[in-house]
């Protein structure tokens, strides 16, 4: 079994007044693992739904293994879907909540019916093929122990597996995963993350996986596609989003924790300033326009108070409270030069305990940041390409 | 000291836990009164039917066994009218109302909780607004149309007004939109047709609901003289309220066997009470009427 490639072109939704989806276009490859990414009421989840055929788009075309399924019912679309809420048939035993995509899909209407169908005749071959398939694949995913069991007696993580089974019987081309994983508690999540990769990979299916949670995205997908508002904002791998975000909404809802965002203005030869000092760094923006530079927690360097390290520039931070995450330390500061924003380092726990050591002032903290690591944004939000230069504390030596 | 102090504790354990003792042998108390006025007239009707019609009203609530007349009654209320066939066409009458109702209000109900079309909300103000319609207002016209078809006397004429129940309606929409709509996308995935969402997984659901619907239909028409009322007047077509009616004028005075004939008819109603009590109950809470 492989995967369909899905291609969703010019897709268009509003309700009323408000545009919840303008102009998606998204093409995801056979056998991708493709996460759609975006804070809640961003149209991930309606995309989802027009890509099954359950909400009708207002315009826009959708092509799952190079045909047009915008005229089939969702059931004739060779897809299957995982609930946020599992969506499993609450009166019906595990085994017939397995079974009921293959019973709906190779059975006749009369012999689906409740008291005549069992006696419609030359179906018992198909109903041994069902329940064998339904044996391989709770077997599959180990569940077979309770498949005489209903729903309400199940586990989350049971009933999350029991949905699983239930897209997986017809073996869909694409499967389509609407926050499959935030019903779960913290740890199950971490595991299910892992498996779900691994199933996919198995099955070489196509996977679209909607979710708001940007750690899921980071580790599970081939790609993502981050959605803001009813757009595409940007479609690329965990590390590309993650080293070259296109737009500052992503470069916030990327990342734990959360970039350093500060202000910066521009100087003669487009040299960024920040914090009232011009950094190493030289961008194509023209002198006086507005700027934003974004700075991952984990690229700050943090030293004692007395000297800095390896930074193209360096600051006093002051100490407002500390994070141990065990291996990790989160600070957060403020800086000197703009005490208004607030300021995050992320680093090892060892050089922690280091800097620590150090003696000197216990809330005081030398702060370096990494020009070559800046990621410049103009005042619309977009990426600028830059680019390290020499420069020195005084702006007139730019070359 | 300490011993005085344990005193004084014990007394405050103590003091609360009688007040609600006490509060709630009152509200037993007048439960017990409002359940014996409930009651009074149904041992009144059974007291009647088992003795002597003489005594009836000179000393209703005295049970002579000497003067027992239960037999005499009840075979005079069984050979006087042909009380088998006024419930059998109250039976027939009660079923093909209830399956009818719960056919058209079930699939009415589902369109208005779950699909999206136009001139939904027009159509399900038309429900409230058929709710608030008493029974007696169309009850004339429909007389007339019957008549005009000539159809009275029928057990089509009995059933035909209650085929449509806005009540079952607007009590099915409102348990139907409680439904997960993630459910119903499912089996839409999985390739249910409509019908099959109604039947395998809505309806299970609601069987409560329908439950209860089903018993206040059975009790509300099997109850029911008004329209039998106005649309018979032959004795094969007669309900069982109808023809106790009937039963009254013939028989005058004589309270013994119209008691027994009474006690006969209502009779199937208190066993599917005390079997369905729980569903009596639910309906009541459920609906909210009465």
């Amino acid at each position: 079994m492989t995967g369909s490639a899905v291609r969703i072109s010019k897709i268009a939704k509003g309700y009323g007044a408000s545009r919840v989806l303008r102009d998606i276009d998204l093409a995801v490859d056979a056998g991708e693992f493709m996460t759609i990414v975006g804070p809640s009421g961003c149209g991930k989840s309606t995309l989802l739904k027009i890509l099954a055929g359950l909400d009708q788009p207002d315009g826009g075309s959708i092509e799952i293994g190079g045909e047009s399924v915008n005229q089939l019912r969702p059931s004739q679309r060779n897809i299957a879907m995982v609930f946020q809420s599992y969506a499993l048939y609450p009166h019906m035993r595990v085994r017939d909540n397995l079974a009921m995509p293959l019973i709906m899909a190779d059975l006749p209407f009369v012999a689906r019916m409740p008291v005549i169908g069992p006696l419609v005749p030359g179906m018992s071959a198909k109903r041994r093929q069902i329940s064998s398939t339904v044996r391989d694949v709770s077997k599959s995913l180990g569940i077979e122990a309770l498949l005489e069991r209903k729903p309400s007696e199940l586990s989350g993580g049971q009933r999350q597996r029991v949905a699983l089974g239930r897209a997986m019987v017809r073996q869909p081309g694409v499967f389509l995963m609407d926050e499959p994983l935030s019903n779960l508690d913290a740890a199950l999540r971490t595991q299910v993350r892992t498996e779900l990769v691994q199933l996919q990979k198995r099955l070489n299916a196509t996977f679209l996986y909607v979710t708001h949670d940007q750690v899921e995205a980071m580790t599970m997908s081939d790609r993502i596609a981050v959605m803001m508002d009813g757009r595409i904002v940007q479609v690329a791998t965990p590390a590309e989003i993650y080293a070259a975000p296109a737009d500052i909404r992503v470069a916030r809802f990327i990342g734990s924790p959360p970039i350093n965002i500060l202000p910066a203005n521009i100087g003669e030869a487009g040299i960024v300033g920040l914090l009232g000092e011009s950094q190493n760094l030289r961008t194509a923006l023209r002198a006086g326009e507005k700027a934003q530079v974004g700075i991952r927690p984990a690229d700050v360097t943090v030293a004692a108070h007395t000297r800095a390290r390896g930074a193209s520039s360096s600051h006093e931070g002051r100490l407002l409270h500390t994070e141990n995450l065990g291996n990790e330390i989160i600070l957060h500061l403020t800086l000197a030069g703009d005490r208004q924003v607030p300021f995050t380092a992320r680093l090892p726990q060892r050089e922690w305990a280091t800097i620590q050591a150090s003696g000197g002032n216990p809330n005081l903290v030398q702060v370096g940041l990494p020009a070559e690591r800046f990621l410049v944004f103009n005042a619309a939000g977009r990426l600028i390409p830059s680019k390290g230069v020499q420069v020195s504390k005084r702006l007139e030596a730019v070359s | 000291m300490t011993s005085a102090k344990l005193d004084v504790s014990t007394q405050e354990l103590r003091a609360p836990s009688l007040a609600p003792s006490l509060a709630a042998a009152v509200r037993h108390g007048l439960l017990l009164i409002f359940a014996a006025i409930i009651l009074l007239p149904f041992a009144w009707m059974i007291l009647a039917a088992v003795k002597d019609p003489s005594d009836i009203f000179s000393d209703p609530f005295s049970l002579d066994p000497a003067k027992l007349r239960a037999v005499e009654n009840f075979s005079k209320a069984l050979t006087a009218a042909p009380m088998g066939l006024f419930m059998l066409n109250s039976l027939i009458v009660v079923v093909g109302v209830l399956s009818v109702q719960l056919i058209t209000s079930v699939a009415a109900a589902y369109a208005l909780a779950q699909l999206k079309f136009r001139g939904q909300t027009l159509l399900f103000g038309l429900v409230l607004f058929a709710l608030c319609i008493p029974v007696q207002v169309p009850a004339l016209p429909m007389y007339i149309a019957l008549a005009k078809l000539g159809l009275l006397n029928s057990y089509f004429a009995l059933m035909f007004p209650w085929f449509f129940s806005a009540f079952a309606i607007f009590l099915f929409r409102q348990h139907f939109r409680t439904y997960p709509q993630e459910i119903i996308n499912a089996a839409r995935i999985d390739g249910f047709t409509e019908i099959e969402i109604v039947l395998r997984l809505i309806v299970p659901s609601a069987l409560p609901a329908i439950a209860a619907f089903s018993v206040f239909s059975v009790t509300a028409h099997w109850n029911d003289l008004y329209w039998p009322l106005i649309v018979v007047n032959v004795t094969e077509k007669m309900t069982a309220p109808l023809g106790l009616l009937n039963f009254q004028s013939a028989e005058g005075v004589s309270y013994g066997p119209l008691m027994a004939a009474a006690t006969i008819i209502t009779s199937p109603l208190v066993c599917v009470f005390l079997l369905a009590r729980r569903y009596f109950v639910e309906g009541v809470t459920m609906t909210g009427v009465k």
